[in-house]
């Protein structure tokens, strides 16, 4: 009698209990929603200072066409390197990412990465001394007008603005003498109102006929407290290089500097609670260390702010390059186009897979892994060169290029082409109420 | 027994005693028509007059009972009539048979002189007895009053004789017999004075004889009824006067006007008293009055009698509405008895008609009466309902066991406490306050004109809201045909508490609704017998739940409704199980409310449909397991047995028309039953759904666990509560699984809501747990302390510790409201105004984060109250434009946009700049604005709302408004209308029906063969034609839901008279 009454008080409990299974095993509200993703399109800088450019694309199959202004029509590229014009080229969306070489007089060369673009974009690099033959180009590979505001900044004072108007599918290209003459140290802040643009800043200095060199100074989005510059030249006789700090802030900066090399860990001399003015271009020399291959530094600080290392080498190879605060590596693909690299990475649990190719076609694959840095450098030349993330925490990368005629560039690891993944589109009455 | 009619009367009788009236030679008439059952009192009353009837003469109208026969034995001579003759036919008939007395000699023992010698004549009806002494008053008061033809009495009821019919009568502009009395007015002396009346009632009319001659006796075309008035109208106008004699007092049944026998005379068509009052009341009006008014007065006797046709039918008294008619029509049918009865009154004419005019009442007096019937009438219901309710409980002292004195202190005050303190000690009234004070706080975003969450806009008037429920197509996203749910024209009609002002009506229903959804339900717990304590915990149990205040933040109209109807199901059963002891007019009503219910919730109706559908085949079967075979159809239809099987289908086919034309969408589209009224809005997943918890933003996390869940997880342990428990978990149970799926509709893709649910739960466990509370807790005291014990106690406090926890929420907890008082336009305002221009541009609103991309068609106009609900998909080819253009790969994304009438692209704050950098660098997209906002963009080339493109390629703007639109065609050509596609689209081009056509972008497309003007409108007959038949639905519902009126002869004469 007793278990009968139980069964009948328990009836109801079991019917719940029922209707909560199979509501369990029904499908998530997640894996019902379909999900989007697409690749944006980059741009790629024309050659700027009278170079030669070569444009690598990381596949087949890749439509490109040049910013001019009655130029809408997309070209298959019949090869993985094509040949850059004045005009910057425009690269349909592909998950690689492509980069441009330039080849200026003599050693001179620059390497970019091609970029989607950012409304707003901080370029810590460049000059507008007298040696200055610098160039900022801005590129609106939009359908409509741009309005473009530049914020520079010089070792005294954040200067007034400059304001300019780039028309639809056409670039504008300023020397930087003209926005900061005379000034050595040079910042920018660039602020797309509208439109969409990418810029680029080719730092290029030349005394008389002498070339003293060509890099382009990589953009960054925001200040950080911690930042890391990886993959910089170790100093030596004809190695020298310089931090170049901004504190866009209203407060100066406290900075602490740590340099990651395979000769160990430390902190240069003076670069211990370094008091940095704010709103200022301030460049420091870093003192000769004897460092062995590449290094990378990481940065942190009590305020915002950018940071940027200029690496200048004589001698026969004179040349210079500019490494910028890099954003944490995701899967990464790049064709070389021939050229040697060497890569450094940080990071508190370094672990990745390289695979590459040789310019014989030949494929490789190694990993690589380290506790706070990790140094690889490929034997021989690179064509197509793919990194797989295989840490979960963040990894910061760069390359040092030599080209062929000997000059020195510097690539940040910075996938230009994220897959931007996201819900697809829907039509949803509740974009027009308040909720 | 006489009262106090008798006796004001038999004091001034003392008053006059020493007056002679021996000059009046009185001949009383009585016409009898089957009035046995009056007649023996009246004959009594006759003899016994004070003053004697000098001679009584009788006509009988072929009475088929015993009156001639009680006449004759009064030794009342009694002149036999045909059976149809008429009431003044009668009087002449016995008038030929008394010769008139024109000497005093003629009469032995008279010897006054001629001219003071009065020969009267004292109309009679066989069912009214007159009072001892109402002659001699008569007499008396018309003795000094050389110009009174005319004298009455009062009349008082047959049976209750202190109730005034009459004191003197008239007739309203509108036909309607006037007495200038309140409804059931007792008799209390007020009207005892000798005054002017325009007539008398002729139950016990005395009428100087010569007078009466010279009038031309009654009007034989009045038959019966109104002859009175008509005869005091005449002798008016002829320069004499009636009076009523207040003291004097006669009892009359008014057997005919009450229906208590039949009206035989051969004006009476079909033998129908009301008909012929009717026709007669007309006649009266028309002969009488003076030319010029007649047209005026033909116009009010139609429109009194429509009134009266309406009230009637409502009353479901439809042979009272053709009587109305058909007064009407046999009088106009018969213009010659009007145009000769005319003629003869102006012969007779000494003054003007218009003499009357002070014994007719104004025209607001009727409206007066009108109103004091019907506040009468409600009144004596609640007074009935109260009196039951409000009976005071017996004492011992009444039931007789001891005395009255016993016990009983010598001296007590009244115990008179104030009212305040009264009403604070309740513990009821106290709860009010706090769930008051709650509302209020909660309330704090909400003053003001709302919007948000699932509510949308409100329009300021409720008559926007009706017009949006009857139009056929609704100007929302690319346009749609759905059909609007009845839930607007309810709230739109619900504004009129508010003068029809909406936006204040939905204010405060946000505010009241949790303090009212208390009252009500306290109110329906102690209707079935619950204590007030019990109720009050009842109360704050139904009333402090996640679902209510969730409801109100998130802006759920539906649900606030639903609470405060719901607890009318604690009274009320809602499913109506067996139909065979519920009557018609219950099941309508029922049907009603359940309308009116399920109109709120789709879910609900899904269910009440599906039960009434399943019981219905039951009943069905069981009568067709049950009958004879030898039975046919027609026996089996006709038998009482298939009486519960026609109500169930009349209540199932009834809740299914109301609801048109939404309820015909439903059945088409089946899956829209799981969708709730407004916006849709994120809810809650399986756990929250288990503790009756809806979720969503504005609710309150899973641990505050509302009471109602306590209760049902202690019912099913409780023996008496295991079938309501049941109920409970099967509804519970199919919440999760509804709660489970994802539906898309109502613009957007969501699982299903599932707050009805739990409000059904709340319905079906709160009373009877509480039963349950009040008959186990006084036990509990004399059993052992057991698991009972500590059951009750857990339940008790834990439920009180969940009323605290949610309260305190509440008061704290609560987190921002999706609904908030006078918010901002989503669209630009330069945009809204944009699209009041000819072209009617539409804009794409996009809303982008980095991990959801949203858009929908702006037509300019906020997205009101309603909208969601009519919203229908938006066409792929968009879907698969937007999609395109935020990819980066769009080319062709502006072409296909513009093609819609898309004109605009507005991407809403906050902006992804790499959403914008991606429009931007897709072709067609000119940047007009970037605000704080959002940005815009103009699509280059996009088609205006309505447009013909000529066979060359060259296009024109056809001007168009909200729906249609009328212009001028240049060329022939191809006019496209950038609206979602329906059969329903025509175009008439130069007064020809153009064909349409479906253009492969989906749109309607129609080709014009001739330039000339061009018309395009949205036909909506069909949906005109099913709100009709949801009207009429409504109209036959509420009738028969009524209180159904009586017929005369159905109200007992005790009542009557």
């Amino acid at each position: 009698m007793r278990i009968k009454s139980f069964l009948l008080a328990v009836r109801a409990p079991f019917i719940i209990g029922v209707a909560l299974t199979i509501a369990t095993l029904l499908p998530h509200a997640g894996t019902l929603i379909s999900q989007g993703g697409s690749y944006p399109a980059v741009v790629c800088p024309g050659a700027l200072g009278g170079a030669t450019e070569q444009i690598s694309l990381p596949s087949g199959g890749i439509s490109t066409r040049a910013v001019a202004a009655r130029n809408l029509k997309l070209t298959l590229a019949k090869s993985r390197v094509i040949a850059g014009g004045v005009a910057p080229t425009f690269v349909s969306g592909n998950p690689g990412s492509e980069v441009a070489f330039e080849s200026l007089l003599g050693t001179s060369t620059a390497d970019a990465v091609c970029e989607v673009g950012d409304n707003d974009q901080w370029f810590i690099g460049g000059s507008a001394g007298v040696t200055s033959q610098g160039t900022l180009q801005i590129i609106n590979s939009g359908l409509s007008d741009s309005m473009v505001q530049i914020f520079p900044y010089n070792s005294k004072v954040a200067l007034a603005p400059i304001a300019l108007t780039v028309m639809a599918n056409s670039a504008k290209n300023i020397a930087l003498a003209s926005i900061a003459p005379g000034d050595e140290a040079l910042a920018l802040h660039l602020v797309t109102d509208s439109g969409r643009v990418s810029s680029f800043l080719l730092d290029h200095r030349r005394s008389g006929l002498k070339d003293l060199g060509a890099s382009f100074v990589t953009p960054v989005a925001a200040p950080a407290t911690t930042s890391y510059i990886s993959g910089i030249l170790a100093s030596g006789a004809k190695v020298a290089s310089s931090m170049r700090f901004l504190v866009p802030g209203n407060i100066n900066a406290s900075v602490h500097l740590t340099i990651f090399s395979a000769g160990g860990v430390l902190t240069p001399v003076g670069f211990d609670a370094l008091t940095i003015a704010h709103q200022r271009v301030i460049d420091l020399p870093l003192p000769q260390i004897a460092l062995s291959g590449a290094y990378g530094i990481e940065i942190t600080s009590d305020q915002p702010l950018f940071a940027a290392t200029l690496t200048r080498t004589s001698g026969a190879g004179t040349d210079f390059a500019w490494a910028g605060q890099l954003t944490p590596l995701s899967s990464f693909r790049v064709n070389f186009a021939g050229a040697r690299a060497q890569f450094f990475f940080m990071g508190s649990s370094i672990s990745l897979q390289a695979q590459w190719v040789d310019n014989k076609g030949k494929p490789n694959s190694t990993r690589i892994s380290g506790s706070s840095y990790a140094s690889w450098r490929p034997v021989g030349a690179l064509n197509g060169v793919s990194f797989k993330l295989l840490s979960k925490r963040p990894i910061y990368g760069g390359a040092i290029v030599a080209n062929v005629n000997g000059g020195l560039s510097y690539l940040p690891l910075l996938a230009n082409q994220l897959i931007s993944r996201s819900q697809a589109p829907v039509a949803d009455l509740r974009t027009l109420a308040r909720q | 027994m006489m009262a106090t009619g008798s006796s004001s009367s038999q004091s001034a009788h003392q008053a006059h005693s020493e007056v002679d009236l021996s000059h009046f030679f009185v001949t009383a008439i009585i016409v009898t028509h089957d009035g046995a059952a009056w007649l023996p009192e009246v004959i009594a009353a006759l003899s016994s007059q004070k003053r004697p009837i000098d001679r009584v003469i009788a006509v009988d109208t072929g009475s088929v009972d015993a009156s001639a026969k009680l006449l004759r034995a009064a030794g009342i001579t009694c002149i036999p009539a045909e059976r149809d003759l008429g009431y003044g036919d009668a009087i002449e008939i016995a008038l030929e048979q008394i010769p008139k007395l024109h000497h005093p000699a003629e009469l032995a023992g008279l010897t006054e002189p001629a001219d003071l010698f009065h020969e009267m004549i004292w109309l009679i009806h066989d069912d009214c007895a007159p009072a001892k002494d109402a002659l001699q008053l008569l007499l008396e008061a018309i003795k000094d009053r050389p110009q009174v033809v005319i004298a009455g009495p009062k009349l008082l009821g047959w049976y209750d004789r202190d109730h005034l019919l009459e004191a003197g009568i008239s007739i309203a502009p509108n036909g309607a017999r006037w007495t200038g009395l309140e409804a059931r007015e007792q008799n209390q002396g007020q009207h005892d004075e000798i005054k002017e009346v325009l007539s008398v009632s002729t139950a016990g009319m005395l009428v100087r004889r010569a007078a009466f001659e010279e009038l031309g006796g009654l009007d034989p075309n009045l038959a019966l009824f109104r002859d009175d008035v008509d005869l005091g109208w005449r002798a008016y106008v002829a320069g004499f006067s009636a009076i009523c004699v207040g003291a004097a007092s006669a009892f009359h049944a008014e057997a005919a006007a009450s229906e208590r026998r039949t009206v035989d005379v051969s004006e009476a068509f079909l033998h129908r008293p009301l008909l012929l009052d009717r026709r007669n009341a007309a006649y009266v009006m028309l002969a009488n009055s003076s030319w010029w008014m007649v047209p005026w007065l033909i116009i009010q006797l139609l429109g009194t009698s429509l009134l009266r046709v309406i009230f009637d039918l409502l009353a479901k008294l439809p042979g009272y509405a053709g009587d109305e008619i058909a007064a009407v029509a046999l009088l106009l049918i018969h213009p010659a008895d009007l145009i000769k009865a005319r003629r003869s009154r102006r012969r007779k004419r000494l003054l003007s008609p218009s003499v009357v005019a002070a014994f007719i009442p104004p025209r607001g007096s009727q409206i007066r009466a009108g109103f004091d019937q019907v506040t009468n009438t409600i009144s004596q219901r609640l007074a009935s309902s109260t009196e039951f309710e409000t009976a005071p409980q017996q004492s011992y002292s009444d039931l007789g066991v001891i005395s009255e004195e016993f016990d009983e202190p010598d001296f007590s005050l009244p115990a008179r406490t104030s009212i305040i303190r009264r009403f604070i000690r309740r513990p009821d009234s106290l709860s009010l306050i706090g769930i008051i004070a709650l509302a209020i706080i909660s309330a704090h975003a909400r003053f003001g004109s709302l919007d948000g969450g699932a509510l949308g806009f409100i329009p300021t008037s409720g008559a926007d809201l009706l017009r949006n429920y009857a139009q056929a197509w609704h100007l929302v996203g690319m346009g749609s045909a759905v059909a609007a749910p009845p839930w607007m024209a309810i709230i739109a009609i619900a504004s009129l508490a508010t003068l029809g002002h909406l936006s204040l009506f939905v204010t405060l229903l946000f505010l009241i609704t949790p303090p009212l959804a208390f009252i009500i339900f306290v109110t329906s717990l102690r209707r079935i017998g619950i204590s007030q304590n019990s109720s009050t915990f009842g109360g704050l149990v139904y009333v402090l739940t996640p679902l209510l205040w969730s409801s109100l933040n998130q802006g759920r109209i539906d649900i606030l409704v639903l609470y405060l109807l719901a607890p009318i199901f604690i009274v009320v059963n809602p499913l109506m199980l067996s139909m065979v002891a519920i009557s018609w007019r219950r099941v309508f009503a029922t049907t009603l409310l359940i309308s009116v219910v399920v109109s709120f919730s789709p879910l609900l109706l899904a269910t009440w449909l599906i039960v009434q559908f399943s019981l219905l085949i039951r009943e069905v079967i069981g009568i067709a397991g049950n009958s004879q075979k030898s039975a046919g159809w027609i026996e089996r239809i006709e038998s009482t047995v298939f009486r519960p099987i026609a109500k169930r289908f009349a209540a199932f086919i009834s809740a299914l028309l109301l609801t048109l034309p939404w309820s015909l969408g439903l059945l088409i589209h089946p899956t829209e039953f799981l969708l709730t009224p407004g916006i849709p809005l994120a809810n809650g997943g399986t756990v929250q759904t288990l503790l009756s918890n809806p979720g969503g933003q504005g609710a309150p996390a899973w641990w505050v666990i509302a009471p109602v869940t306590l209760f049902m997880l202690f019912s099913a342990f409780i023996r008496s509560m295991r079938r309501s428990a049941l109920v409970s978990a099967a509804i519970l149970a199919a919440a999760i699984l509804l709660n489970a799926l994802h539906l898309s509709g109502h613009g957007a893709t969501e699982p299903v809501y599932v707050g009805a649910a739990f409000l059904v739960i709340s319905i079906i466990l709160i009373p009877p747990m509480l039963v349950v509370l009040e008959k186990v807790t006084p036990n509990l005291r004399l059993r052992n302390l057991g698991i009972s014990h500590l059951a009750i106690a857990g339940a008790t406090l834990l439920s009180f510790l969940s009323i605290a926890l949610f309260a305190g929420w509440v008061l704290v907890g609560q987190s921002t409201s999706l609904v908030q008082s006078d918010q901002s336009d989503v669209v630009p305002a330069f945009l809204s105004a944009i699209a009041q221009s000819p072209a009617k541009p539409k804009t794409l609103v996009l809303s982008s984060t980095p991990t959801t991309t949203t858009f929908f068609i702006s037509r300019g106009n906020r997205l009101g109250l309603g909208d969601a609900d009519v919203v229908t998909q938006t066409p792929p080819q968009i879907a698969d434009a937007v999609s395109q253009l935020i990819s980066g790969s769009g080319v062709s994304a502006a072409k296909t946009l513009g093609s819609f009438g898309i004109q605009y692209f507005f991407l809403k704050s906050p902006v992804v700049p790499e959403t914008a950098r991606v429009i931007d660098g897709v072709g067609g997209f000119t940047r007009m604005s970037a605000t704080k906002i959002g940005i815009v963009w103009h699509i280059v080339g996009s088609s205006p709302r309505v447009m013909l493109t000529s066979a060359v390629g060259k296009n024109y703007i056809i001007p168009a408004s909200d729906i249609g639109a009328t212009g001028n065609a240049p060329e022939t050509g191809q006019i496209t209308l950038a609206e979602q596609y329906d059969r329903s689209w025509r175009l008439i081009s130069n007064g020809v029906n153009v064909p349409l056509r479906h253009a492969p972008s989906g749109s309607p497309v129609f080709t014009v063969t001739s330039p000339g003007k061009v018309t395009i409108l949205f036909d909506a007959t069909a949906h005109r034609g099913l709100i009709s038949l949801q009207l009429l639905t409504l109209l036959i519902a509420g009738v028969m839901a009524l209180p159904s009126g009586r017929r005369r002869r159905q109200v007992p004469l005790e009542e009557l008279v």
